[in-house]
C-alpha cells in the first residue's frame, strides 16, 4: 500500500488522478509480465488451495472419522497420536476435491478455447474478403515474435474481439465485423495487438484454469451449504455414531466445525468469484501494456478503447447471448449498460472483469 | 553425508550450467530467426514493386520520375542485398542505404496514390496499396522484433549470474538494428 501510495504522489504531476492497484512500469513490459505471472501463479494457488480446504470440509462432514467419540473429549485432535483431522471423510474430500480440479482442468485446457470460439460464432476469415485483417494480424505476430494466429471473424454489430489459445503458438484472434466495420486501420491493429498480448502472455491459459476452478468452488460450496446444516444437526441431537460414549465434547467439537464450514461455503464461491474478477482485471491491463509495447502507438489504443466503450453502451442491450458466457474474454466488457451522459456506468469494482475504460486509458497515458 | 551434500552441489551447478547454456543458445537462434524474418518482409517488398508499378503507371505518367525512382531503387535494393549475402560489413550497410532508399520512394508513392483519388479508387490498386502499407509494416515490426530479441539475448550474455555462462562459450553481445527517425516511421499519407 504504501508503494502504491509513493508511486501516485510521483505521478501526480502528470496524471489526472492516483492510480491504484499494482502499476506498470512505463517500459519495463518484462518486469510488468514477470509480476503478472507471479500474481496470478499466487491467486491460482489461493483458489486450489480454498477448493481442497473446501473439499476437506464436505468430506469431513459427510463421513466423520470414527475415532473421534472413541479418542475421548479430551482428545482435540489437533495434537497426539490419534491426529483424526487428517483421517476419514476430510482427507478423502480434499482429495476428491484435488483429483476433479484436475480432471475438469484437462478437459478445458483441450476444449475450452474450441468451445469458447463455437459459442460465440466465429468464422474462419476469408483471406480475400478480410484482407486487411489478416495484414493486421501477420504484422502483430512479427512484432510479437509468434507464428500468425488463426484469424476468426463474428458477424455481429457488436464491435468487440477476443483471443483463444492455450499457448502462444496455436492461437486464435477473432474481432467481430462491428471492430472491423467501426475503427480505423492503426485501431484495429491496436485491439489485435491487444489480444496478441493476450496470446503472449499466456492469459486465455490461465483464465481458463482460473474459471474452472472457481466453477468447482461455486458448485462444492453450494454442496457444502446443505452438508453443513446437515452436520450441525447431527452433531447436535447426538446422531453421530460415537456420541452417546463420546459426551458433550465430540458434539461440541462438530458444532464448532460445522459453524465454521457454514461460514467458509458462504464466503469461499464470494471470494474466489473476486479473485477471478481481479485476475481478469489485471490481465486487461498488461494486455493494453503489451499492444503499446507491440504497436509503439499508444495514441491507437486509446482511440480504440474510446470508441469500443461508445459503441458497446450503443449495443449492451442487443449483446447475444454468447456475449454472456464469454464475457470476461472480450477486449471490453460487452454488458456493461450506458450511463447518464451517455458514456458508460463505471463497472462496479469488485465484481466486474474489466477495468473502468478511464483507468485503461489513464494507464496507457502514463506509458506514453 | 558431507559427500552427498557435494554431490547434490555439483548436481545443481550442472543443472544450472545446462539451462543456462541451452537458454542463451535459444535466445541466440531468436536473434538469428528474427534477422531471418527481415529478409523475407524485403523480399515481399521487392516483389510487390513491379505489380504496383505496373498497376499505376497509366494513370500517373505526370509522376514518371517518382515511379522510375522506386524501380531503380528497387533494383539497387536487390543486387546490395546480393551482395551483402557473401560480402562484408561495408557490403551490409550499403544493402541496408539501399533498402532505405526503396522504402522512401514507396513512400512518396504512396502518398502520391493517395493523393489522387481517381487513382486510389481502382479496385487492384487499393489492393495494392493496402499489401505495400502492410509491407512496410512488416518491415518495421520485423526490425523491432529484431531488436527485442537482441535485447533479451544480451541481457543474458551480459547479466550476472549468467555472464559466467556465456564468457565460459563464447557467446557475445550482438549489435542493434539501427535506422534513422525518418524510417522508422511508417510511411504518412498527407493529400498535397
Amino acid at each position: 500500500m504504501a508503494m502504491n501510495d509513493v508511486a501516485a504522489a510521483e505521478q501526480a504531476d502528470d496524471v489526472p488522478r492516483p492510480i491504484e492497484g499494482p502499476r506498470i512500469d512505463r517500459t519495463d513490459f518484462a518486469s510488468a509480465i514477470r509480476a503478472n505471472r507471479r500474481r496470478s501463479l499466487m491467486i491460482c494457488a489461493g483458489l486450489t488451495l480454498l477448493g481442497v480446504v473446501l473439499g476437506y470440509l464436505v468430506g469431513f462432514v459427510i463421513l466423520p472419522p470414527d475415532n473421534l467419540a472413541a479418542a475421548g473429549a479430551e482428545q482435540t485432535g489437533w495434537v497426539g497420536d490419534d491426529a483424526w483431522l487428517l483421517t476419514g471423510g476430510g482427507a478423502v474430500g480434499a482429495a476428491v476435491m484435488a483429483a476433479a480440479g484436475g480432471l475438469w482442468s484437462v478437459l478445458a485446457l483441450t476444449r475450452g478455447d474450441r468451445m469458447a470460439l463455437s459459442i460465440a460464432g466465429a468464422r474462419d476469415a476469408d483471406p480475400v474478403a478480410h484482407r486487411r485483417l489478416h495484414n493486421v494480424v501477420e504484422e502483430m505476430a512479427l512484432a510479437a515474435g509468434l507464428p500468425k494466429p488463426r484469424v476468426m471473424v463474428i458477424d455481429t454489430d457488436m464491435p468487440n474481439a477476443f483471443a483463444a489459445g492455450l499457448r502462444p503458438e496455436r492461437g486464435t484472434i477473432a474481432v467481430t465485423r462491428g471492430l472491423m466495420e467501426r475503427l480505423s486501420r492503426d485501431q484495429l491493429q491496436a485491439v489485435v495487438a491487444h489480444e496478441m498480448g493476450h496470446l503472449a502472455n499466456g492469459d486465455s491459459r490461465y483464465m481458463v484454469v482460473v474459471s474452472v476452478v472457481v466453477g468447482l468452488i461455486v458448485i462444492v460450496a453450494s454442496i457444502a451449504r446443505s452438508m453443513a446444516r446437515f452436520g450441525a444437526l447431527s452433531g447436535g441431537s447426538g446422531r453421530g455414531r460415537g456420541s452417546d460414549r463420546g459426551g458433550g465434547g465430540g458434539n461440541a467439537a462438530l458444532v464448532v466445525i460445522a459453524l465454521v464450514l457454514m461460514l467458509v461455503a458462504f464466503l469461499a464461491p464470494l471470494a474466489a468469484q473476486m479473485m477471478k474478477f481481479a485476475l481478469s482485471r489485471q490481465r486487461e491491463y498488461l494486455a493494453d501494456a503489451t499492444a503499446v509495447k507491440l504497436t509503439r502507438n499508444p495514441q491507437a489504443m486509446i482511440g480504440a478503447l474510446d470508441q469500443l466503450d461508445r459503441a458497446a453502451a450503443e449495443t449492451s442491450r442487443a449483446a447475444p447471448v454468447s456475449a454472456r458466457a464469454l464475457e470476461a474474454l472480450w477486449i471490453v466488457n460487452p454488458l456493461d449498460g450506458p450511463g447518464e451522459s451517455g458514456r458508460r456506468r463505471r463497472p462496479a469494482g469488485l465484481f466486474s472483469t474489466h477495468p473502468a475504460i478511464e483507468d485503461r486509458i489513464d494507464r496507457i497515458r502514463a506509458m506514453a | 553425508m558431507e559427500v552427498w551434500i557435494a554431490i547434490g552441489a555439483v548436481v545443481l551447478l550442472a543443472l544450472y550450467a545446462i539451462t543456462t547454456y541451452n537458454g542463451l543458445v535459444g535466445r541466440r537462434n531468436g536473434v538469428r530467426n528474427a534477422f531471418a524474418q527481415i529478409s523475407v518482409q524485403l523480399k515481399r517488398r521487392h516483389d510487390l514493386v513491379p505489380n504496383l508499378v505496373a498497376a499505376v503507371r497509366d494513370a500517373m505518367a505526370f509522376e514518371r520520375e517518382t515511379l522510375e525512382a522506386v524501380v531503380a531503387a528497387r533494383g539497387r535494393a536487390i543486387s546490395a542485398n546480393e551482395r551483402a549475402t557473401t560480402g562484408g560489413a561495408a557490403e551490409r550497410s550499403a544493402a541496408l542505404a539501399a533498402e532505405r532508399e526503396l522504402g522512401a520512394g514507396l513512400g512518396r508513392l504512396l502518398a502520391v496514390v493517395e493523393a489522387y483519388p481517381e487513382i486510389r479508387s481502382g479496385a487492384h490498386v487499393s489492393e495494392l496499396t493496402e499489401e505495400l502499407r502492410s509491407t512496410e509494416n512488416r518491415i518495421a515490426f520485423a526490425r523491432q522484433h529484431y531488436n527485442d530479441s537482441i535485447q533479451s539475448y544480451n541481457d543474458r550474455v551480459q547479466m550476472f549470474p549468467s555472464n559466467v555462462i556465456a564468457g565460459l562459450f563464447g557467446f557475445r553481445t550482438e549489435a542493434f538494428f539501427q535506422v534513422d527517425e525518418a524510417e522508422t516511421a511508417v510511411p504518412t499519407v498527407s493529400l498535397r
